[in-house]
């Protein structure tokens, strides 16, 4: 095997793209610490769970005779977290995050195996103007590091579930879940009892522009819990539309998976022409017993870069060695990546043209090397 | 529809005939060298200027659709489940293109075996993830042999004991001595959308996807 061959879904990054993701992230946290998020680090392996580790590189340790593994998703350690060194803590308990995550399969579509999380959560707090927060938080993130023409899905399982928990059989429930979430209803109706065939034809055709939909999701709300979350999707749409009345809407009442642990409102972010999730997130429980209600977001670097209209050029610029720190001063406050040359001075712009370094300085001039 | 174009992935073959009566009718008429079998063209204009077609084999318009590069694509169920896309919604049928998948077996095989008693089982199939998923259903291991075409040989050249195809009339079943043992799964041809073009080209493709729903006998 060559020696600089690397597995599959692992890559070196270079350049250009490294920096971009550095200033980015930095961007996107700095505008969670202005808006009051603590910042967390959690460690890269963890005793492996059974129940919650599903795509995790999983390893043992000889001697110890215990099995760990590497994160996956960075959420469910600020859960952990919430639980454990900050159960005592005075509620909401806001925090930010950011680190690399570890996968052990890719897929076709997405082949990486490692990338870079960013996120925010709310941990502790019921009230609807947590998720609005949240939600505005992650449009805010997004908008700018460049993101545009941005689609906001809002959604809950509550309905899914409502339906489902009709169902008793496991493996029809695993099929009915994929056909739903392939919004194939013919398919689904061969699965399920007749008279659930009204609840399902409607529920999958609640999916579209939101203020086109709105009515559909009041007539699916047939019990005082689905009331309660249709009037906060409501809500969470007027509030948003009101302040950012750019984004699109959109209503889907059927996008959840098998093992989706957002147990009530969830949103996705979607940007035109680009492929796949820009951002999600929603309300969950911290702990397995269902007590305490949180919500946050999260969203992948590598995604946000391919979806970010901003072109990121940076200025470098090559300078002799012996140059003044006050120029150098100065030109750093100019927005200059400075880089510093150790030859002759009249082979400068020479080198800045094989090192692809679009300026460089002489006789205190910056010159073009072009 | 102003400045949003969209391109619909069609797959090449016998089904490009039936679904002429549909794609005639629309609103996004294809250019006619679509349907040629002698064009080597693989991109094809409409009477729409927003709506292009692209031409494929029918294994990959779901990878076409899946990765956004078609926002729309014709694909049989059967094509659908094998790759199952996280990415690919399909939302209406189409009524063409009806046919099953189906285990077969060599006729003089059959009368010597038990199948209760097996743990598993060579098969040779196009549909890999199909076959599994089918026969673990069944506590039955399989090894698939991944082949993409002239399947009905295999059993006879002693290659496996199963068969998992596309059965239509049945006739190809019956001129290799194989007989049809069990369906898997009815097949017919189904629109298929991009699950992002869907939630940001909302109105254009619902406008598509109702225009497909008008023309379906």
């Amino acid at each position: 095997m060559n020696k600089y061959l690397l597995p599959p879904g692992f890559k070196d990054e270079l350049h250009e793209n490294v920096k971009t993701e550095h200033v980015y992230k930095n961007k996107i946290i700095d505008l969670f610490l202005i808006n009051g998020f603590e910042l967390v680090k959690t460690p890269l392996i963890e005793y492996y769970d059974n129940d919650i580790h599903k795509n995790n590189f999983i390893f043992k340790d000889k001697e110890e005779n215990k099995f760990y593994t590497f994160r996956d998703d960075i959420t469910l350690q600020v859960a952990r977290l919430a639980n454990s060194r900050l159960k005592n803590k005075f509620r909401p308990v806001k925090l930010c995050y950011y680190g690399d995550v570890i996968r052990k399969k890719g897929t076709m579509l997405r082949p990486e195996r490692q990338f870079l999380q960013v996120g925010a959560e709310c941990i502790g707090e019921e009230n609807i103007n947590s998720d609005i927060e949240i939600i505005d938080l992650a449009y805010q993130s997004l908008e700018i590091v460049g993101i545009k023409n941005l689609t906001i899905e809002l959604s809950s399982s509550a309905f899914l579930n409502y339906l489902t928990k009709k169902i008793s059989n496991q493996q029809k429930l695993k099929n009915i879940f994929k056909f739903i979430k392939r919004k194939d209803l013919t398919n689904c109706l061969k699965l399920i009892d007749p008279s659930l065939h009204q609840y399902l034809s409607k529920l999958l055709s609640c999916s579209g522009i939101f203020e086109k939909k709105q009515n559909q999701l009041i007539e699916l709300s047939v019990n005082k819990d689905l009331e309660k979350i249709s009037n906060d999707i409501i809500l969470i749409y007027k509030k948003l539309k009101n302040k950012h009345n750019k984004i699109n809407f959109i209503l889907d009442l059927t996008e959840a998976s098998y093992f989706e642990y957002h147990t009530g409102i969830r949103f996705t972010f979607y940007a035109k022409n680009v492929r796949g999730e820009i951002a999600r997130g929603g309300r969950y429980f911290t702990n397995k017993n269902n007590i305490e209600s949180s919500t946050g977001f999260t969203c992948y670097m590598d995604t946000i870069i391919r979806a970010s209209s901003y072109n990121e050029r940076f200025k470098k610029v090559l300078l002799p060695y012996s140059l003044s720190e006050n120029i150098k001063k100065k030109l750093i406050k100019k927005g200059y990546i400075l880089e510093t040359f150790f030859g002759d001075l009249k082979d400068i712009k020479k080198t800045a043209k094989q090192k692809k370094i679009n300026y460089y300085l002489i006789n205190n001039k910056i010159l073009s090397i072009n | 529809m102003k400045n949003e174009k969209i391109i619909i992935a069609i797959p090449r073959g016998r089904i490009i005939s039936e679904l002429r009566k549909i794609l005639d009718k629309s609103n996004y008429k294809p250019d006619p060298e679509l349907y040629s079998d002698s064009s080597r063209k693989l991109k094809f204009r409409s009477s729409n200027r927003n709506v292009d077609y692209i031409k494929v084999r029918s294994f990959d318009v779901c990878t076409f659709v899946a990765f956004g590069a078609a926002q729309l694509g014709i694909a049989g169920e059967d094509v659908i489940q094998e790759f199952n896309y996280s990415e690919i919604y399909a939302p209406l049928d189409l009524n063409i293109g009806k046919c099953r998948i189906s285990v077969a077996a060599l006729k003089t095989l059959l009368k010597k075996e038990d199948p209760s008693s097996w743990s598993n089982i060579r098969v040779a199939t196009k549909y890999p993830n199909i076959t599994k998923e089918y026969f673990s259903q069944k506590g039955i291991q399989v090894e698939v042999i991944k082949l993409n075409g002239s399947i009905e040989l295999a059993p006879s050249l002693s290659m496996c004991r199963r068969v998992v195809d596309l059965v239509s009339t049945g006739k190809t079943l019956k001129e290799n001595n194989l007989i049809e043992i069990e369906k898997i799964m009815e097949v017919q041809s189904k629109l298929i959308v991009n699950r992002s073009s869907i939630k940001t080209k909302t109105k254009t493709i619902e406008k598509i996807i109702s225009d497909f729903k008008n023309n379906i006998k």
